[in-house]
């Protein structure tokens, strides 16, 4: 049988498995779904059909020294479980939007939604039961729905939330991430594994596949719930969740600078970090051992990190949360909920957001 | 959607218009497509100009008339193609099985060559 062919019927064969019984065609595109079955409404189908978009699955992991795909300015995002650093760059996400792996014995999904910019680290052990997920090819408000492939349950990328299906309700645990430079990573992470081109997939890594979309305000693939027009649609900011409240801190109101800012999201002290330069932006809670601390960058003499922390008690605190030095050292700032997002999406899922510097 | 029909020599040119969202669409694509071949028209274009989003459904649509039309012997190209549309045809790696043209002309030209 001619290759040709046989790419064709194996497309078919992925979009036609794709089939849900609870989703129906709606007008002008939109997808209506079932109020009883969904906790969301206005699902999109997004175009490539259940697994149209390949998840990865413990994908090969290669030293920072032999990802010759990657520029110094590329994105990644970053996950650290003990000794061990892992990158997952931007380059390969956009293609496949889920990577299930495990980090030092840690079961994660790194799952990044190219349309709403955002990267979350999902706990692959549910319930007790392992899993993985995989890319349902709907979207809630522009964002991955993704699905676990334990229940076929269908999950909100950015509510963290089961939507629809058997856990419908449940929340989803998450590990805090880093997102920054390629550069800044490798600096930080000398020892960083990076996910290798050699994905089991013939993908252009050196292509970003949705063309201008990452920085044209007016390109937005599907309608969006609330247009807050507060911030440029394609801004990013990093965005801070605490109960039914969220503050967030555009990339750009810090051009390069190096700064820590002291801040209380819905009554929650926080410390938020920025490079600008390194596009990294990190955030705790400032309440530790029932004592709220105040911050101050400190970017002199640094070695490694883009900056450290100094908090009001003298200790040193690096960009990681951990006390390096001081009467704290060894113990762990708590890392606030949160992810970074381009704005558009934020400002509708998370309406009236406290924007930083407004 | 909307789908004119013009054939240039042996060329047909299909004008799509309207989102590519399921049924009763992708019915319509198929029938067009058999329909065509039954004519011995197998060279066809889809100018996708007019053509705002297409899901899973719809593109299984066109990967089978693409399928149709090459086991009569012809093939089936795309012109026009709107960025959005063109990220998805990207995304599921859908460029690599359509030749796609900037315009519906220059897809009739290269059945030429």
């Amino acid at each position: 049988m001619p290759k040709m062919s046989i790419t064709i019927m194996l497309f078919l064969a992925v979009i036609f498995l794709q089939c849900e019984d609870t989703i129906q065609p709606g007008g002008r595109g939109s997808v209506i779904t079932d109020p009883s079955q969904w906790l969301i409404s206005a699902v999109y189908d997004g175009g490539p059909g259940r697994d149209g978009i390949p998840a990865l699955q413990n994908p090969e992991m290669i030293p920072a020294s032999q990802a010759t795909y990657l520029q110094e300015t590329d994105l990644v995002i970053g996950f650290v479980e003990g000794d061990e650093a892992r990158a997952y760059p931007h380059a390969i996400l956009d293609w496949h939007e889920i990577i299930n792996d495990r980090v030092a014995g840690k079961k994660v999904a790194i799952t990044y939604c190219p349309l709403t910019g955002t990267g979350i680290a999902y706990d692959r052990v549910i319930n007790n039961i392992q899993t993985t997920f995989g890319v349902s090819g709907l979207l809630y408000e522009n964002n991955l729905i993704q699905f676990d492939r334990a229940t076929n349950s269908n999950w909100s990328q950015m509510l963290m939330k089961c939507v629809n299906g058997q856990l419908i309700g449940s929340q989803a645990s998450v590990y805090p991430l880093i997102e920054t430079s390629w550069s800044t990573w490798k600096k930080m992470f000398p020892g960083t594994l990076v996910v290798s081109t050699n994905t089991g997939h013939s993908r252009s890594y050196d292509r970003y596949p949705y063309g201008s979309y990452r920085t044209n305000h007016d390109l937005v693939l599907f309608p969006i719930g609330f247009d807050d027009t507060r911030l440029q649609r394609k801004d990013r900011v990093h965005g801070i969740i605490v109960n039914d409240r969220t503050n967030v801190y555009p990339f750009k109101t810090f051009g390069g600078q190096k700064t820590v800012i002291n801040d209380v999201v819905n009554g929650q002290p926080v410390v938020v970090g920025v490079s600008g330069a390194d596009n990294l932006i990190v955030s705790y809670l400032r309440t530790l051992s029932g004592m709220e601390l105040e911050f101050e960058v400190v970017t002199d003499n640094f070695e490694i990190y883009p900056f450290n922390f100094r908090s009001n008690d003298g200790t040193i605190w690096n960009v990681l949360g951990k006390a390096v030095s001081g009467p704290r050292v060894g113990q762990q700032l708590v890392p606030t909920l949160s992810y970074n997002s381009f704005w558009f999406a934020w400002g509708t899922f998370f309406r009236g957001a406290d924007i930083y510097g407004r | 959607m909307q789908i004119k029909e013009k054939i240039t020599g042996d060329v047909v040119v299909l004008k799509f218009k309207g989102s590519l969202m399921g049924e009763p669409d992708t019915t319509k694509i198929r029938q067009k497509f058999h329909s065509l071949v039954n004519d011995e028209l197998q060279k066809v274009v889809i100018d996708m100009g007019g053509v705002k989003w297409i899901n899973s459904a719809g593109l299984g649509s066109l990967i089978a008339g693409l399928t149709t039309l090459r086991n009569a012997g012809g093939d089936l190209r795309l012109a026009n193609v709107a960025d959005k549309v063109e990220s998805l045809f990207m995304i599921t790696q859908l460029v690599k099985v359509f030749k796609s043209y900037e315009t519906a002309d220059r897809a009739i030209a290269s059945f030429k060559k």
